[in-house]
């Protein structure tokens, strides 16, 4: 026989297994069950996670710029100032405007048998709206909050207020009045840290954004597995 | 059939073994036919076979349907049994198969069925002096007849790798034959 008759019929063969069923049976019995499919990580999760890390960053990162911020100028500081000063001279005209009207009611009740004591009494209660008032300037708050005060205002507290008032009335003329804002210390615009108290801050930031990375990925953790055990 | 094959394969991946099973017994002769031929040992043949099967089971969901089933089957048959050859020490040729190579080249019975101990001896006579790859594109080839596409997606070889391989293996086959007395024209 030639060679390559003997390659061709050996093509034409193929062997067999001799007992089939048994090896089918013997791969079947150590077939492991496939894993089941572990759904993949909802992708809102994802994008949540990324996006609160981007709004933390972000959050800090306008932080420390304004506390690195200097202020602007001097100008700019003494024009804050004097935005104070109109409402101390509507106060001193509200105030020169008070006494007329004491001696209006003195007038209009010096026909009756009225008590000097009722008069006096009405002479002292106006002034207590105007050291309401001037109460209000202090603390730069709105009219509203004036109100309040003064209907929370005891009677006494209002003589109290009412003495004041004719002290500021007759001193002449009326000092500048600092407010909170014009401390120094309290203004963030005039506050300059020290390059310590930057670095210092910014490591405190930097810490307190990896504790919120941590936790947020636990979170993210805690959920993933939430979701795998449904 | 092709259409069915889909649907038995879609139906493993979704962790079927029944359909499996169906897998297993379409193509366990196949996977035994190429590893005996490899190997030249029936029950390193088997192992093989049992091995090709349980690894396909475990990455049945990674298949890519476009792909043929029986290249991806026969893939990891080959490498298995080119793992094995590594580690197994190849049986030497006995002076038996001899007489049994002999007694089918004669010819007096064509259509006498060669039983597996006579594809052993046949095998370790021709494949003796052939590297590995070269017996991979010899059997994948010649032996079980496939196409040269078909054997560069299962070796990971290119065409003129698996050519020169073929051709050599071919050449060397030839020659022993040849030396044990065999007519070449």
């Amino acid at each position: 026989m030639k060679i390559d008759e003997i390659l061709s019929r050996l093509q034409e063969q193929q062997p067999d297994v001799n007992n089939p069923d048994e090896l089918t049976d013997r791969i079947m019995d150590r077939l492991p069950d496939l894993p089941t499919e572990q759904p993949k990580p909802a992708r809102r999760i994802r994008i949540y996670i990324l996006s609160a890390i981007a709004a933390a960053a972000s959050v800090l990162l306008l932080m420390t710029l304004h506390y690195n911020e200097e202020p602007t100028s001097v100008e700019a500081v003494a024009g804050s100032r004097q935005e104070v000063p109109p409402p101390v001279e509507a106060v001193t005209n509200s105030r020169q405007e008070v006494p007329p009207s004491v001696e209006v009611v003195a007038d209009s009740r010096q026909g009756e048998s009225t008590p000097v004591e009722t008069v006096a009494e009405s002479w002292q209660r106006v002034p207590a709206s105007v050291s309401t008032v001037n109460h209000s300037i202090d603390c730069g708050q709105s009219s509203n909050r004036t109100c309040s005060i003064e209907e929370s205002t005891a009677p006494d507290e209002q003589i109290e207020y009412a003495q004041q008032a004719n002290r500021v009335q007759q001193a002449e003329p009326l000092p500048e009045m600092l407010t909170e804002r014009d401390i120094p210390i309290t203004r963030p615009e005039n506050y300059k840290y020290t390059p310590e108290e930057i670095a210092l801050m910014k490591k405190q930031a930097r810490e307190a954004y990896l504790k919120w990375v941590e936790l947020e990925l636990e979170i993210a953790k805690y959920n993933q597995e939430q979701v795998a055990q449904y | 059939m092709i259409q069915i094959e889909d649907e038995i394969l879609t139906r493993c991946q979704g962790g079927d073994k029944a359909a499996f099973r169906w897998v297993v017994q379409t193509y366990q002769r196949m996977l035994f036919s190429l590893a005996l031929k490899m190997l030249a040992d029936e029950e390193e043949a088997k192992d093989v076979v049992q091995e090709t099967f349980i690894r396909a089971w475990m990455a049945i969901r990674s298949y890519n349907l476009q792909q043929p089933f029986t290249s991806w089957l026969y893939t990891i048959a080959s490498r298995l049994c080119l793992n094995r050859m590594k580690t197994v020490k190849e049986s030497a040729m006995q002076p038996e198969d001899l007489t049994v190579l002999h007694r089918f080249a004669s010819g007096d019975d064509t259509q006498r069925k060669l039983e597996n101990d006579e594809w052993i001896a046949i095998v370790r006579t021709l494949a003796e002096g052939l590297s590995e790859k070269q017996r991979l594109v010899f059997t994948l080839c010649q032996l079980e007849g496939l196409s040269s596409e078909e054997a560069e997606q299962i070796t990971g070889m290119d065409a003129r790798q698996i050519k020169s391989n073929l051709y050599v293996a071919r050449q060397t086959i030839r020659k022993r034959l040849k030396d044990l007395g065999y007519d070449e024209d």
